[in-house]
């Protein structure tokens, strides 16, 4: 699905990305505004769209001089279902947290970066995950850390359809990486959302110092 | 979730796939010598192409299919539902190419190790399904 835009999944149509603008707001916008403020549509195929909406109850229309302006009636039977909807990509977090914290052999971090966070994912985009697992596992220890990845992995396909793509490191792999200036750092400081555990600021930091 | 494409194949498809995945383990056991920046990564890479060839094997000599993408996480779910445990060991493996694609250095001697474990295990999978079979 296009975590992104969660609500083309149920409607693929212009409809879709309007209602998803109006979902966002409380504030009454404009036929204008809200063609901007979609993904796609002509101000003319938008307004087309609102009009649909008005005459089914979904959107509400008032008059402000010469414009009409609209927003999503939140009374709407099918308003839940809208809101429900656009709010999918929170609720991935919710459960991703969720199934994080329950792990046996804890996860000192994870942090969704790339695309999702990013918000320019599309309904083909892997989600992006990187754990911090502790530094010395036992064989079996690691074991069952790998049979809660995979656990993982397969529960977000089934809520979503896409691939977890998760990176799975030690504190010491990444202060690897750190010292090497690898460019992914970026993305993890810029887009990277925490679902549990410390930051990787505080991780490095608790490193012991060479030498 | 993309439509899921599969390619049939013969039990002969399935033995070639099985003589690949062999040949790139040895080769993975012959870069893992080799140190310097970047080493880890080749071997994953060398590996996880292993892995793969092994699955085609599996599946096709178990379902006379195989999966025909180039998304390796789709891969290990199709291996998966011919085998759950097979399934892990080429996640396992597929997990570790993220730290193999951004990077040179995140890929310890350890993960290089788990990486050619799970390869070892696949294809002797495969060899378990494929050797001494009639092919046709």
């Amino acid at each position: 699905m296009d975590l992104t835009q969660p609500l083309s999944t149920l409607s693929p149509s212009l409809e879709g990305d309007v209602l998803t603008v109006l979902a966002h707001t409380e504030a009454p916008l404009s036929g204008r505004q809200i063609a901007t403020l979609a993904r796609r549509g002509s101000h003319t195929s938008v307004t087309s769209v609102l009009e649909r909406l008005v005459d089914h109850g979904l959107a509400e229309v008032q008059r402000a001089g010469r414009a009409h302006l609209y927003r999503l009636n939140r009374e709407h039977l099918l308003a839940p279902v809208v809101l429900q909807a656009v709010a999918a990509s929170g609720e991935l977090r919710r459960r991703l947290g969720q199934a994080l914290r329950g792990w046996a052999i804890p996860c000192l971090h994870a942090s969704l970066y790339g695309s999702v966070p990013r918000g320019d994912s599309r309904a083909d985009s892997d989600i992006d995950l990187l754990l911090i697992r502790p530094e010395t596992l036992t064989e079996s220890e690691m074991d069952s850390w790998d049979d809660q990845v995979r656990g993982l992995e397969l529960d977000a396909f089934r809520w979503t359809g896409n691939t977890l793509s998760c990176m799975d490191l030690t504190v010491q792999d990444l202060a690897r990486g750190l010292e090497a200036n690898e460019p992914i750092f970026d993305s993890w400081r810029e887009d990277g959302v925490l679902l549990i555990g410390s930051s990787l600021h505080s991780l490095l930091r608790g490193l012991p110092k060479a030498g | 979730m993309a439509t899921l494409r599969l390619r049939s194949g013969t039990p002969a498809d399935a033995r070639n796939r099985r003589i690949i995945a062999s040949r790139y383990l040895e080769i993975a056991d012959l870069a893992a010598v080799e140190e310097g920046a970047g080493a880890n990564n080749v071997v994953v890479g060398i590996a996880v192409l292993a892995g793969i060839a092994a699955s085609d094997a599996i599946c096709i000599s178990a379902t006379g299919s195989r999966y025909a993408g180039d998304d390796h996480a789709e891969a290990a779910r199709v291996l998966a539902a011919v085998d759950s445990s097979l399934g892990s060991e080429l996640a396992k493996l597929v997990r570790l190419k993220p730290g193999a694609h951004y990077g040179s250095t995140f890929i310890s001697v350890a993960d290089q190790r788990r990486a050619l474990r799970a390869a070892q295990a696949l294809v002797e999978a495969a060899i378990e399904r494929t050797a001494g079979r009639r092919h046709t």
